[in-house]
């Protein structure tokens, strides 16, 4: 389902929202026995999609967004996933390093698509990154607070 | 000063000229302002005669002699009708500082001193940046005039006070002045040539700080308050075209507003390729001018304005000075939206089982096409300001808050979950969570 494509950057919370509905739609048809945890996980993932995709959307020339799309479809991928939760597990460093290169490494393990980035574009992509968790968090509580209603 | 004074008598007189061109009385307040950097005694003389000889020219492709040497009104009166280049042979060694163009952008003159700039730009180099930027500061930043000694008569845009389009003859030029596109005739380009100028302006300007045959001198001992120009032709061509386009990048930054280095930036690109002989870096005073430490120094920035941005961006940074900590804050931010991004999934998983009931408002929410913000925006715009200590009262304080806005949906348990939330929400960071979850924005 694609949307039609507005370069617009004030238009990214209203696309992400509409995407993330329709997902949650899906979501919620589906079947409803699995446990909480599991479903927050997929709400969870479907949110992540749903703003990369609308990033992109907004502003193509974004890697983190590629970065996370990317890594959702090989999710699909069964091996993919195993690997991907060895990766979840080792990635949990504790922050302790103080000098300036522990930071931008951390830096980079926390935005999308991070790793491979010179410090100047990780600074950008992190910017990005911010704006549009904004928007996410804000989308998603709006929904939750209507929702709960 | 005195010389002030006597400026605005002449502007003044100048008012009784008859308007060949509304732009010349416009163009003749400049003079106040370039008077005001003149010291030499000759201010008014040079005025009186600059007056004169835009009374007796036609047009505004006239040469207007802001220089303030006392010898200059006689070749400017002996020549007007010629070509100008004599002019630019009328050594600028007496050239003062002088800034003439750091006002009024939207002064029409503005459409005439790319033709000035380019007429003196053989031998006007201090007043090249001058005319040259718009905007810019009141220093002379740049360019001993050594540099543009180089049997340049010819590369300069020679302005005849001719009627003809003046487009043409500053083509005429070493190609140096093609960004200048205006036609001093045309009175109704004044407002659009107003606003483009100060990029052609800059165009110009870097074009003529680029010439193949410019040679950087360091016999000027002109202007002090310059800045110090890199040691190129020892260095030779060893510099990069991209150093080169980073420094003038950062030097156009430096002059100009961004908007105008940007497009600067372009024209310096598409300028930059087939001149490769002599490259000029223009260093900042006191800074080393290696071409090392000049790339070094263009990361530097690009990171410092991106840090800046970053800034903006995480609340609670504006104290925050030097990049460890900065970095610190924004890993803490990310984290934190990204905890938030999953308690928020997790909250939505629980209330979705129980929608099956109130389905049809997600539909509605859905279907409702471009009203989303309708939909989501029965809660009100809350603009919470938080102090990030005394964090429980807070929580209690936006507790009532939602509330409030959740009033509309009148159900007691809504407000008791949303208490448990933000209890649960003081497991997270003290610091994030609730003015973000609080600060709704209605969406359009």
């Amino acid at each position: 389902r694609r949307m039609k494509p507005s370069r617009n950057p004030n238009s990214l919370p209203p696309m992400f929202a509409r995407r993330f509905l329709k997902a949650l739609t899906t979501i919620n048809l589906s079947r409803r026995r699995s446990a909480v945890s599991a479903r927050a996980r997929r709400i969870k993932q479907a949110a992540d999609v749903c703003l990369a995709s609308a990033a992109a959307a907004c502003n193509a020339k974004r890697a983190w967004s590629r970065a996370v799309l990317k890594r959702s479809r090989a999710v699909l991928c069964r091996q993919r996933r195993r690997q991907l939760r060895e990766r979840r597990r080792i990635m949990a460093v504790p922050k302790s390093e103080s000098c300036q290169q522990g930071r931008a490494e951390l830096l980079r393990q926390l935005v999308p698509g991070g790793v491979g980035m010179d410090f100047c574009g990780l600074l950008e992509e992190a910017a990005d990154y911010i704006k549009s968790l904004k928007a996410q968090v804000q989308v998603m509580q709006c929904i939750a607070d209507s929702l709960s209603c | 000063m005195g010389s002030i004074g006597n400026v605005e008598l002449l502007f003044e007189q100048s008012n009784g000229i008859p308007p060949c061109s509304p732009t010349r009385s416009r163009f003749l307040g400049l003079l106040p302002e370039t008077n005001m950097e003149m010291a030499t005694p000759s201010n008014a003389s040079v005025s009186c005669s600059s007056l004169e000889m835009l009374q007796s020219f036609s047009t505004w492709d006239s040469l207007v002699p802001v220089d303030e040497n006392a010898g200059f009104t006689e070749k400017v009166t002996a020549r007007h009708h010629s070509t100008f280049n004599p002019l630019n042979a009328v050594a600028l060694e007496h050239l003062p500082c002088v800034n003439v163009v750091h006002h009024h952008p939207s002064s029409p003159l503005v459409g005439r001193t790319p033709s000035i700039s380019c007429l003196l730009s053989g031998t006007y180099p201090a007043n090249i940046n001058n005319f040259c930027l718009v905007e810019s500061s009141t220093t002379v930043s740049t360019v001993p005039p050594a540099d543009y000694h180089l049997g340049t008569p010819n590369q300069c845009c020679s302005v005849n006070p001719s009627p003809e389009n003046p487009r043409s003859r500053v083509q005429a030029s070493d190609g140096e002045c093609e960004g200048l596109d205006y036609d001093p005739a045309d009175q109704k380009e004044e407002q659009n040539v107003a606003n483009s100028d100060p990029k052609s302006l800059s165009d110009g300007k870097k074009r003529m700080r680029v010439p193949d045959c410019l040679v950087l001198e360091s016999n000027s001992n002109f202007n002090k308050a310059q800045r110090i120009e890199s040691d190129q032709p020892k260095h030779g061509s060893k510099f990069s075209n991209e150093s080169m386009k980073m420094q003038k990048e950062r030097d156009i930054r430096d002059d100009l507003s961004k908007s105008n280095a940007r497009q600067s930036q372009d024209q310096s690109q598409n300028v930059d390729a087939p001149m490769e002989d002599y490259i000029h870096i223009r260093a900042r005073r006191g800074q080393a001018t290696n071409s090392h430490s000049l790339a070094e120094r263009v990361r530097r920035e690009k990171i410092s304005e991106r840090m800046r941005f970053l800034q903006d961006l995480v609340p609670g940074c504006n104290k925050v000075t030097g990049k460890a900590v900065m970095l610190d804050e924004i890993i803490n931010y990310v984290q934190s939206l990204q905890r938030q991004v999953e308690f928020l999934s997790m909250k939505l998983a629980t209330v979705i089982p129980h929608i099956d009931v109130e389905g049809t408002l997600l539909k509605d929410i859905f279907h409702s096409d471009g009203s989303i913000s309708d939909a989501l925006g029965f809660i009100h715009n809350i603009n919470s300001t938080y102090p990030i200590n005394g964090y429980p009262l807070e929580s209690i304080e936006s507790g009532t808050d939602v509330m409030q806005c959740l009033k509309n949906c009148g159900d007691t348990r809504k407000s008791s979950m949303n208490s448990e939330l933000f209890q649960m929400d003081q497991n997270y960071d003290n610091r994030y969570p609730i003015p973000a979850m609080m600060s709704f924005r209605v969406y359009r």
